[in-house]
């Protein structure tokens, strides 16, 4: 559903992604991690045709995004790190306006379901202004998954979240995957990458420093099977080289 | 336009208006907008006593609103070129440019959702200019659609500026905006020194008439079209002799959309870049910081060393000191807008009075004193930046009438600098004798600190910011409160004033009359630093209007 192949970026004399390749397929959960500046922001604004890339190839649902942009975002949903609703908009008038963006229900059952399960129905007609950081980002969340995705990207989702919000969070984001949706997940908490992705990227500088599941980016890092991916993240990222090593190129790309 | 664009824009503009609707219940935001439209009156009002008394005589001439319409085409397109990229909201790049829609569509939301703005700015001119025509209507309709002109060309420029690097835009911007600045003092200086207003002066400023004559040139007929026909279609003598030129200026309505909206250049990028500038300003403003963003290494130990003024309290002062330092752009413009507001009270005060005539010093000396009020915005770096960190200062071990002061130190230091040049200028221009900047040198602190106080204490009582939570200006209640600070301050100074009179009444000596007033001044102004600790020690953190 999502291939990115070759893709560089490159702004201000900055690399800040160099070379990078890899696929996720339909229901599929992939994380995306890193430390601050390995280019995971960079990565997923290019994939959802913000920025576009200095070299390679992007496609989502087999529309290349530089070349046929509106056919790609119209079967993907991204939500940034930090949510910016319009602030002169209710909840249900983002919805309103997402679901004639993408030519969906914006009213019924399905939408009262999600309202509710995102503890956002009694906020229906509030503004977005008045609605806390947790709720703007639920509200995100809400027009994300109002239009069901084929491929759905999430920056840091569980910012903001309180602990019954990030269950929701995580149930939800399974459900969209068990749908048939390939996701993206970027996020600090390994332990949440860990218990959610069925693979694992590692950026590290721009570059691919690994990718597979658990068990295979372990025997990269040189790692026991009780590893958990907090020692391999870090086993990976510090004193790494500037060249990817380890990462079996097939592997990279499937 | 995208029907979900067409939702979008119809409701946010809906909400917004019922949103505006719904602040007026708020009194001080009621009365500051009521102060704006008594404005707006009684200037209407005032130009429509000068027509009648006029009369034809003062019928703005086609070459000079060809040149004024001129003026805004050639700005907006500066203002474009210097923009590189499209400048958005942050819901809207969340919410537009990972979503369906083409490159087209969402700069069409965008032209789109600056109309309601245009009609309004339109609408200021036609307040100011409505006296001087002979057709409202016709005036209101060029304005409109010479600025939809304008709009789209800026817009175009915009994206056409993307195909150069970001580094060349931004160093061309700073180089741009200071050409900008120099032209308009510049305007100032020939308008009111060299070219003083003879019979039909354009649009009411004075403009000269060699000036005004370049723009009814052949050359300038085809590069300014636009302004040409919208001059045209203004001055026309009825409707049907001005069909032409209103079907000309739709063209170039039309036109000017399509080129804006077919550019083919991917500005997603720039304007992505320049949108997170723009909203880590805004934020800025909110937040009461400075709106420039800090460039560059750090050099405040070099600037300022290890002096003893700095230790404890003058922490405090030090830290404005070093955010003044770095905000070079600030203290400019407060030089500029000075400078500018000097060149009128001097262009006027040279006409009723000779080189070094004490009497000049009658229209000077209220300029220099009320100067903080008018360069406050630039150099307020005390509490009013400071609202967001009023809890960090409360828990400094010192007490809250030396926070005061240490706090206002620094703009009052830095506005009295201001002062001395601007009244050396003063004295320059006008021939009057330097003892004058002495003995401003000598009073005017003690008047300046007390403006800077009543801000502070006026803002710590009513606290106001320039940009509200909903990122929209404060220009209502901010009216208000710059009216309670003029007020504060008059109330201020009147036991000096009354003290210094009653003593020259008394005694008739002037110097002795002039110490009393400043030691009164003092007195005040240690009452009122005071007062505004009380005020910081009881501040709400959590109440700030907006």
């Amino acid at each position: 559903m999502i291939e990115v192949s070759g893709f560089s970026k490159r702004y201000d004399g900055t690399q800040a992604v160099r070379d990078l390749s890899f696929t996720v397929a339909r229901g599929e959960i992939i994380g995306l991690v890193g430390l601050n500046g390995a280019g995971k922001t960079t990565t997923l604004r290019s994939i959802c045709g913000i920025l576009a890339p200095t070299a390679g190839r992007i496609a989502v649902g087999g529309f290349d995004i530089t070349k046929q942009p509106v056919e790609a975002k119209r079967r993907l949903a991204y939500v940034p790190d930090t949510p910016h609703p319009f602030e002169l908009l209710t909840v249900a008038e983002h919805l309103k306006f997402v679901g004639l963006a993408y030519g969906v229900a914006y009213a019924g059952e399905r939408v009262d379901a999600l309202l509710r399960k995102l503890e956002l129905h009694e906020k229906r007609d509030a503004f977005a202004s008045t609605l806390s950081r947790g709720q703007q980002q639920k509200l995100a969340i809400a027009c994300a998954f109002l239009r069901a995705p084929d491929a759905l990207l999430l920056d840091e989702p569980l910012t903001g979240l309180d602990p019954a919000g990030m269950r929701v969070m995580r149930d939800a984001v399974a459900a969209e995957a068990a749908r048939g949706a390939a996701v993206i997940v970027s996020s600090h908490q390994l332990e949440l990458v860990e218990r959610m992705c069925s693979r694992v990227l590692v950026l590290h500088r721009g570059r691919l420093r690994a990718l597979g599941t658990l068990e295979e980016i372990r025997a990269v890092a040189d790692k026991g099977a009780d590893a958990t991916l907090e020692d391999v993240f870090f086993a990976l990222t510090e004193g790494a080289p500037e060249s990817p090593t380890g990462v079996d190129a097939e592997r990279a790309t499937g | 336009m995208n029907a979900a664009l067409r939702y979008l824009w119809i409701v946010a503009r809906v909400n917004g208006l019922k949103a505006f609707v719904r602040s007026l219940k708020r009194p001080r935001k009621a009365f500051g907008t009521l102060i704006w439209v008594a404005v707006l009156g009684l200037f209407v009002l005032g130009q429509w006593l000068n027509a009648r008394q006029h009369g034809a005589m003062n019928l703005v001439s086609g070459p000079s609103l060809t040149m004024f319409f001129a003026v805004l085409l050639v700005a907006g397109t500066i203002a474009g070129l210097l923009q590189h990229g499209l400048t958005f909201h942050p819901s809207a790049v969340d919410f537009l440019f990972p979503g369906p829609f083409s490159r087209r569509q969402i700069a069409f939301y965008r032209i789109a959702a600056l109309y309601p703005i245009t009609l309004l700015s339109s609408l200021v001119f036609l307040v100011f200019m409505s006296a001087r025509v002979t057709s409202l209507a016709r005036l209101a309709l060029a304005l409109f659609l010479l600025q939809l002109v304008a709009l789209h060309l800026q817009t175009a420029c915009a994206i056409v500026s993307t195909a150069l690097s970001d580094h060349l835009v931004r160093r061309f911007r700073g180089f741009g905006q200071a050409i900008l600045g120099i032209l308009v003092s510049a305007a100032f200086l020939v308008v009111f020194f060299a070219d003083p207003p003879q019979g039909d002066t354009g649009v009411g400023i004075g403009i000269g008439s060699r000036i005004v004559g370049a723009f009814d040139s052949e050359t300038a007929r085809v590069v300014f079209y636009p302004a040409v026909a919208a001059a045209r279609l203004v001055t026309a003598s009825d409707w049907s002799s001005g069909a032409w030129p209103l079907i000309g200026l739709l063209a170039c309505v039309g036109a000017s959309l399509v080129l804006a909206v077919s550019l083919p250049f991917d500005w997603l990028e720039a304007s992505l870049a320049t949108s997170e500038r723009a909203a880590r300003m805004l934020d800025r403003a909110r937040h009461g910081a400075a709106t420039a963003e800090p460039t560059g290494n750090a050099r405040a130990k070099r600037i300022l060393g290890e002096r003893w003024l700095f230790a404890g309290a003058g922490a405090i002062a030090w830290k404005n000191v070093v955010t003044l330092l770095r905000s070079v752009r600030m203290m400019v413009a407060a030089l500029l807008s000075s400078a500018i507001v000097l060149s009128f009270v001097l262009a006027f005060a040279r006409r009723d009075y000779s080189s070094g005539d004490p009497g000049i010093l009658a229209r000077v000396a209220p300029i220099l004193l009320l100067l903080p009020v008018l360069v406050q915005q630039y150099l307020a770096f005390d509490f009013r930046r400071d609202v967001e960190r009023i809890e960090e200062l409360r828990q400094l071990p010192l007490r809250p009438i030396v926070v005061a002061f240490a706090e206002v130190v620094t703009p009052a230091a830095a506005v009295f600098v201001l002062q001395l040049i601007v009244g050396a200028i003063a004295v320059v221009v006008s021939g009057l004798s330097w003892v004058w900047i002495a003995f401003g040198a000598v009073v005017l602190p003690a008047f300046t600190m007390t403006i800077v106080v009543v801000a502070n204490l006026a803002f710590l009582l009513f606290p106001v910011r320039a940009i509200s939570s909903g990122g929209r200006p404060n220009v209502g209640a901010a009216s208000v409160s710059s009216i309670l600070n003029m007020l504060g301050f008059g109330v201020a100074c009147a036991p000096a004033l009354v003290a210094g009179f009653f003593v020259f009444d008394q005694w008739g000596r002037a110097a002795a009359a002039v110490c009393v007033g400043l030691a009164v001044q003092i007195l005040v102004v240690t009452m009122l630093l005071a007062l505004t600790g009380m005020a910081f020690a009881r501040f709400d953190v959590t109440r700030t209007d907006g």
